[in-house]
């Protein structure tokens, strides 16, 4: 399996990308067998910078450029841009999520480049897309959680009562992965028609699909459920209430039936660390309630109404006294008393400790690398295991101007001119 | 790209692929939502009570929103496969599918006839997708998982740092790594279809909620001993230090804080969210460039933290920093949101009003994107859901139907599948199909 080439073997993406949404969909292609060429400005993209320690390669860029190569361009230059569209022939995709403007001032822009290359997959990410009145915004992940109501629903109030970041950087994400998504769709249908496209994907778009049900409207159940609470959003904004307030309103008509995943679906604090219990079914509820000694707990029966408030009052209670009950012992201890029942459970970690975690190391879920810059490395590995066309973490992140020569030479340009262009300064 | 002339009948890129769902809950159904707004057939295959997960918030019986948003686009084949008769009906469809998605328990595939080993056996070609929580191999690979468990394990609600009033981990929504796992199904799925017109072979794939939570959380959950030394061994030791000695939630996400947001660099102040007069906002400056047009809107003309040589891990620096984000604060207070997002519009400056998600299904610029469908649904009537995760100018993406009810399509699916209309009744009768 290991010699075996990935799914998109010889495809080549040009990657015009920043931050998060970019780098990671070309991550995920990369995982897939494609080639990604990273373009970047001769100072490095600014990422590089993000957080780092040694200058120009920080663990977040490193992370994010895994397997990507870098070509360093001066698109500012008459002479960068013009070598790029003769590079633009060679790639089957172009991935960007730089600003539409800043794209227009590269030459990177769809009309330029569809023109140059018909077949060529396009696929730009914005914030807000390329119409309505928040077009073309600049926007990045803390603005997009905002605007498409992730923040709210992370529902996280600083010490001050402002809204808080739900991290990690979900809309970000999401999008790459739609993006990566799309972009193989696109590939297949090229494969069985010849054809290139356009693909738009947008922060706020896969924020909103990822909410799916709460942004859902459907007015049997909304009468009921969410009417009601907008409206009273709508009266504590207008009264200057703050932030703190309306996300108490949001979770009050959320959470208001005491139902059994109060108990079941929730953290608890052990002697020694948390855990989280996962339950959604009846069946997994009552191994939990075996295990708890909860015999008094009828919130599965039938019959049994969430909304009365003396259940509400009996819920509140059993749950502290479950949560007692979990301190007196240590994080293994449940783990081994819930696992033996089926019940969905899991130690609450923290990101830093999964480099080293036994199930991870099963999963294979980490790879090593030696970077050129910084020396050795462990990185996440890829979002799925294939078993023909296996997925593979070609390499790490690449030092900046790495690549430059070995992209430029395969597009046959002579040394002679590419010294040239590096002495005036257009590639580095 | 909407109005692109015969956008409309042009058809999806994976037109004429058929895939079958025995899906559950969120990351399974969001998988065939994905593939079935690219163009596939995704058939949903329930049993004769329907999907636990019809009932979840239900006001009408068997047909809760979270149910029908994750499921539309599908059609429902409702079969008993607790009966022979029922798997073997299954097997029969089998080889008219070009994928499979599985997000049981694991064990549960094996008991159902729906493993790799006999559906490979009946069908080479077929693109087998399993989804679990923590992976076919390993010390957790059998136990059941949801989101939940899975974001416990992986790192994720720690990372969100969200903590009840009683100290206890809070969970994030919305169920992240099952989002994120039914995307790089999708993504896997394709690219196996992909590989299968070049190769004519099928595969399998394999995805976890682990796996995927780990993938979002790439740059926290990466080794690099240089920068490690310095930031993440210290804090992890002092982390399971505190463990150790029976400390709290809340003290080690303090712990990991203090990490985190070691200094008071300039996010602090200019990515981050503002209580306003009428409601909040937040400010996502991440650029040099953006922070100086913030600074202007709110004339913090004493404000360094971006020049060179600025030290924010200074004691001194920190204090300014946060007696600066008290004035910021302040001053937001004294304006409405239109206000603010006026005036740092003006200066390019990302910003954004903090909605609830059940706002946005009337917001303006989500109409302007045609982001939101609507549909009849057969059971509880009109509704808006939301559409396509991208737009794509050859082969639109879409929203093609609403969910379907509950055994909606069994005679469609089983009659294509070249089962007699027969054969349909006496299954009907012997109580194996809905």
């Amino acid at each position: 399996m290991a010699d075996q080439p990935g799914a998109l073997d010889s495809i080549r993406v040009l990657a015009a990308t920043q931050i998060v949404a970019g780098p990671f969909a070309g991550v995920v292609l990369s995982d897939l067998g494609a080639e990604v060429v990273k373009v970047e400005p001769p100072e490095g993209e600014g990422y590089r910078n993000s957080g780092s320690v040694v200058p120009g390669e920080s663990k977040r860029f490193q992370s994010l450029n895994r397997g990507a190569k870098s070509l360093a361009v001066d698109l500012a230059t008459d002479e960068g841009r013009a070598l790029i569209h003769r590079l633009i022939p060679g790639f089957d995709v172009l991935l960007t999520n730089y600003r539409p403007g800043v794209l227009q001032r590269m030459g990177l822009d769809y009309e330029t480049l569809s023109a140059l290359h018909p077949g060529l997959i396009y696929c730009t990410i914005s914030g807000f897309g390329e119409v309505g009145p928040w077009a073309n915004k600049g926007a990045t992940d803390m603005v997009a959680q905002a605007y498409s109501g992730l923040l709210a629903m992370a529902d996280k109030v600083g010490p001050d009562g402002e809204p808080q970041q739900a991290s990690p950087a979900i809309s970000d994400y999401t999008t790459a992965l739609a993006c990566t998504t799309s972009i193989v769709a696109a590939l297949y249908h090229r494969q069985r028609t010849g054809e290139g496209q356009r693909i738009e994907g947008v922060l706020l778009r896969s924020a909103l699909a990822i909410q799916d049900f709460y942004v859902m409207r459907e007015p049997v159940t909304d009468a009921i459920l969410r009417d009601g609470m907008v409206a009273q959003v709508q009266e504590i904004r207008a009264r200057g209430g703050d932030y703190r307030e309306v996300t108490e309103a949001r979770s009050n008509a959320r959470f208001a039936a005491a139902g059994p995943q109060r108990l079941y679906y929730t953290g608890y604090s052990a002697s020694d660390g948390q855990i989280a219990l996962g339950c959604l079914t009846k069946a997994t509820r009552n191994g939990a309630r075996r295990v708890l000694g909860m015999t008094e707990d009828i919130t599965d029966d039938a019959g049994y109404d969430p909304n009365d408030p003396e259940n509400a009052r009996k819920v509140a209670r059993w749950k502290d006294q479950i949560a007692a009950l979990i301190k007196t012992q240590p994080v293994q201890h449940w783990l081994d008393a819930f696992g033996a029942e089926g019940v969905p459970v899991a130690p609450v970690h923290i990101p830093e400790e999964m480099s080293d975690d036994p199930q991870v190391a099963a999963l294979e879920g980490m790879v090593d690398f030696v970077h050129p810059v910084t020396g050795p490395q462990r990185l996440v590995g890829p979002v799925t295991r294939m078993s023909k066309s296996p997925t593979r973490a070609q390499g790490p992140a690449p030092a900046l101007a790495q690549h430059t020569d070995e992209v430029l030479r395969a597009a046959g340009l002579t040394d002679q001119e590419i010294a040239g262009l590096r002495e005036r300064g257009v590639v580095r | 790209m909407a109005d692109e002339a015969g956008a409309s009948q042009a058809k999806g890129a994976l037109d004429g692929i058929r895939v079958l769902a025995c899906t559950q809950i969120v990351a399974g159904p969001f998988t065939g939502v994905v593939l079935s707004d690219f163009g596939a057939e995704v058939v949903k295959l329930e049993p004769l009570e329907g999907e636990g997960y019809r009932t979840s918030g239900a006001i009408v019986p068997n047909e809760g929103k979270r149910f029908q948003s994750l499921n539309r686009g599908q059609k429902s084949l409702a079969i008993d496969l607790g009966s022979p008769e029922g798997r073997a009906a299954v097997h029969r469809l089998i080889p008219g599918f070009d994928a499979i998605i599985i997000n049981y328990r694991p064990g549960v595939p094996e008991r159902l006839g729906l493993d790799y080993e006999t559906l490979s056996a009946l069908h080479p070609g077929l693109i087998y997708c399993s989804i679990t929580g923590f992976g076919e191999e390993g010390p957790w690979a059998h136990r059941g998982a949801t989101d939940l468990a899975a974001s416990a394990y992986a790192g994720l609600i720690a990372g969100d740092e969200k903590i009840h009033p009683d100290g206890s981990p809070e969970q994030m929504t919305p169920a992240i790594s099952d989002y994120v796992t039914g995307l790089a199904c999708a993504a896997s799925i394709i690219a196996a279809l992909y590989h299968r017109r070049e190769t004519g072979k099928g595969q399998r794939i394999d995805a976890a909620l682990l796996r995927s939570a780990l993938a979002i959380q790439d740059f926290y959950v990466m080794r690099q001993p240089v920068t490690d030394a310095i930031l993440r061994d210290p804090m992890l030791e002092n982390v399971q230090r505190i463990r150790a000695s029976g400390g709290t939630y809340s003290d080690v996400l303090e712990a990991r804080r203090a990490y985190r947001w070691a200094g008071a660099g300039p996010p602090r102040l200019y990515y981050t969210g503002y209580n306003c007069s009428d409601g909040s906002i937040v400010l996502g400056c991440l650029t040099k460039a953006t922070r100086a047009g913030a600074r202007k809107v709110l004339g913090m003309t004493q404000d360094r933290t971006d020049d060179d040589g600025f030290d924010p891990t200074l004691p001194e620096n920190v204090e300014k920093v946060t007696r600066w984000k008290e004035d910021v604060a302040a001053k937001f207070r004294e304006h409405t949101v239109a206000y603010w997002l006026e005036a740092f519009g003006a200066e390019g400056v990302p910003i954004a009003p903090v909605q609830l998600p059940e706002e946005l299904s009337d917001d303006p610029q989500v109409k302007a994107l045609g982001a939101m469908v609507e549909f009849d649904h057969p059971v509880t009537g009109p509704q808006q859901v939301v559409g396509p995760i991208t737009r794509m100018s050859e082969t639109p993406t879409r929203a093609y139907r609403p969910s379907p009810a509950l055994g909606q399509h069994t005679d469609e699916v089983l009659a294509g599948g070249g089962l007699a209309a027969d054969e349909i009744a006496r299954l009907r009768e012997q109580g194996v199909i809905l």
